[in-house]
């Protein structure tokens, strides 16, 4: 398209249509960054300047809120601030939150509510919001309101996590409640509930939000599931913790190979699996001058631990593992060992002691010098207060020891009870 | 030359016969020279964190209408307005019809964001319009084409660098906030619209790279260009902009069979 502008009445024209649309236009952006630019200022004049640049931005009138609530201390005048803003842009949760929370600071617990309502109508899914929200219920007492959101929130926010099972638990302190309304249905959230619990020494509590986890069905990782054996170890509830360890594999199907057998109470015997470091399994912790591998010679085709000392003074293997025993019962211990150059004023032996006293209920002879593969054999039978046995390689007093011994095959069997 | 209005009117034969305003000398330079200023306000609204930030914006939006009043001038000066016309218009035009009637009716659910936005549409229609005027010309169309490739090869090696030695901020002094870090790529905050610059861009080079009239180590240049600006779109890990972008050379390889 061509006009031809010859005279003077088409350029002007020309000229001043777009000039015109131009100013104003410009005027416009300009007015747009004059407010920004005092917004960003942050101070009551600048957000007032803001606000008379640009009085649909319901942004600066919640910045305005903000700054009353907070530097001004001028409930009123904030809680009319948000009021506009939420009233300007009512799709956005972060004014009726800011709102609800100008209304808890007055007392006033039904425009609270209200408040909330809007912010989780308007934004049901975000968990920020949903945090928020949750928080201002329990604060006002609402946990009926409150449980749902947090559910939310776990199922949707894992860094939340234990945040939100500790303020649920501070508030309400109702397993039964929680796990009702609050939990999402995930093995996760059970287990961060579960590890609190026992952080807080709550023992009935973790028991039974244990029992739930199991009930899911769910798969977890085997190691997040030790701390709460280990705290019912520590607490002596061994009947407890051997449940928990033997329901493991309902939840993490890899331990089925740590479980011990009526045939053997001791768990990976023949060393075929790798230390868990944990619960009922070997438990291994470096010591110095002494060197645990698992070794690939085997005996009779298994696998076993060589345990090598470099003649230094050592009075631990540093290698040991829990046994769940029964008082007053007889146990027959077997185990296969080799010796190479063992040399030491009193050498290695395997023993069982009590976990929870100074007893020692057997220990074979000290093993030195070279020896094949020979078996080890011993019976002994448990005090009436036995319950938990610690099986170690120890080292009778401090002592310096050399050479390498290696074991394998161990047993633990329960003995029929003498007539 | 002016061209008289008795001959406008009166004999339409001699008018045709004249050679083009946009031919003139004075127009070509114009022409040139508006050119070159969209680009390097497109360029800068790219540098500019995509003017995601107020002084960006205003930046932008005024650039914008400075361009605008610009091609009046020129056009005042050349005694003709000729507007090239464009079948993109009338979407476009449908488009700001449905903005102005929600504004105008206040069917708006936020009447400010929309007003913001019908702010920034304009910018946008304005440079569409000054695109569609200045590229008439082979010459400039070509410009235009090159400045693209040259652009966004190396906005591309940039983001590649930064991804490579990122210290979590943008040119590795711009601190972002709220955002995770991992959304950063190139001078985007937000990942997916790198990928929606470089989907744009892409296919500058990649056309140059499949023109038979180039000489060789040229498009071989192009392609270089196109595959080092597709790639960061996979490497920006934004799943729209991958399909899209495949989606892309699909169709660019069904326009080319046909």
């Amino acid at each position: 398209m061509r006009v031809l502008l010859t005279t003077r009445v088409h350029k002007t024209a020309l000229a001043v249509l777009l000039l015109s649309f131009a100013s104003a236009y410009a005027w416009w952006v300009l007015l747009a960054y004059r407010a920004a630019r005092f917004a960003a200022r942050s101070d009551r004049g600048g957000l007032q300047r803001a606000i008379a640049l640009e009085p649909g931005n319901a942004e600066y009138y919640d910045l305005l809120g903000t700054h009353l609530f907070y530097a001004a201390q001028d409930l009123t005048s904030s809680i009319t601030q948000y009021k506009t803003a939420a009233s300007l842009n009512p799709y956005v949760a972060r004014y009726w939150l800011d709102l609800a929370r100008a209304y808890l600071t007055a007392g006033d617990v039904a425009q609270v509510r209200a408040s909330l309502a809007h912010a989780v109508a308007v934004d049901p899914r975000t968990p920020d919001v949903l945090w928020e929200a949750a928080n201002d219920y329990l604060v006002i007492g609402a946990t009926d309101e409150a449980l749902p959101y947090v559910r939310t929130v776990l199922q949707n926010d894992p860094s939340r996590t234990s945040t939100a099972l500790n303020l649920c638990w501070r508030m309400i302190g109702d397993v039964n409640l929680m796990m009702a309304q609050a939990l999402p249905r995930h093995s996760g959230v059970y287990l961060a509930f579960v590890k609190m619990l026992v952080d807080r020494d709550e023992g009935a509590a973790a028991a039974q939000v244990w029992s739930s986890l199991l009930s899911l069905r769910q798969k977890v990782p085997a190691e997040s599931a030790f701390p709460y054996v280990q705290y019912l170890i520590q607490r002596h509830e061994v009947a407890s913790a051997t449940a928990a360890w033997r329901a493991l594999p309902g939840i993490a199907p890899n331990m089925q190979q740590y479980m011990p057998s009526d045939s053997n109470l001791i768990v990976n015997g023949q060393f075929a699996e790798d230390f868990l470091n944990a619960g009922f399994d070997w438990r291994y912790q470096a010591i110095p001058h002494v060197k645990v591998t698992l070794d690939e010679g085997r005996h009779d085709g298994q696998r076993s631990v060589a345990v090598a000392f470099d003649g230094d003074s050592v009075n631990q293997t540093g290698i040991h593992q829990l046994v769940a025993l029964e008082p007053d019962t007889r146990y027959e211990f077997s185990a296969w060992v080799r010796t190479d150059n063992l040399l030491g004023v009193a050498g290695p032996r395997l023993a069982i002691q009590d976990a929870y006293g100074t007893d020692t209920f057997f220990r074979t002879d000290s093993l030195s010098g070279t020896t094949p593969w020979n078996e080890l054999k011993a019976e002994f039978t448990t005090p009436h207060d036995a319950s938990l046995g610690v099986l170690r390689i120890a080292v009778p007093g401090t002592t310096h020891v050399g050479g390498t011994l290696w074991i394998t095959d161990l047993r633990l069997t329960k003995l029929p009870a003498k007539s | 030359m002016a061209v008289p209005e008795s001959n406008w009117r009166r004999e339409p034969r001699i008018f045709e016969t004249r050679s083009f305003p946009h031919s003139a000398p004075h127009a070509r330079v114009a022409a040139r020279i508006l050119l070159l200023g969209i680009t390097v306000l497109l360029m800068f609204a790219v540098l500019a964190l995509g003017a995601t930030q107020q002084w960006a914006v205003f930046a932008l939006e005024a650039g914008a209408v400075f361009l605008l009043v610009f091609w009046g001038a020129q056009q005042v000066w050349s005694q003709c307005l000729e507007v090239v016309s464009s079948p993109l218009y009338l979407p476009g035009l449908l488009f700001g019809a449905l903005v102005t009637l929600q504004l105008v009716l206040r069917l708006s659910a936020y009447r400010y964001a929309s007003t913001v936005e019908a702010q920034r549409l304009a910018a946008f229609a304005i440079l569409f319009f000054l695109v569609v005027q200045v590229s008439r010309t082979a010459a400039n169309v070509r410009l235009l084409g090159w400045m693209v490739t040259v652009f966004g090869s190396a906005v591309a090696m940039f983001s590649l660098v930064q991804s490579l030695t990122f210290n979590g901020r943008i040119y590795w002094v711009w601190q972002t906030v709220d955002l995770g870090v991992e959304l950063v790529y190139g001078p985007y905050v937000n990942h997916a619209h790198y990928s929606g610059l470089m989907e744009m861009l892409t296919p500058f080079p990649l056309v140059l790279a499949i023109s038979e009239f180039l000489p060789r180590p040229v498009r071989v240049l192009c392609g270089f260009a196109a595959a080092l600006m597709g790639a960061t779109i996979f490497l920006s890990k934004s799943r729209g902009g991958i399909i899209a972008f495949l989606l892309e050379l699909v169709l660019l390889g069904m326009f080319i069979a046909l």
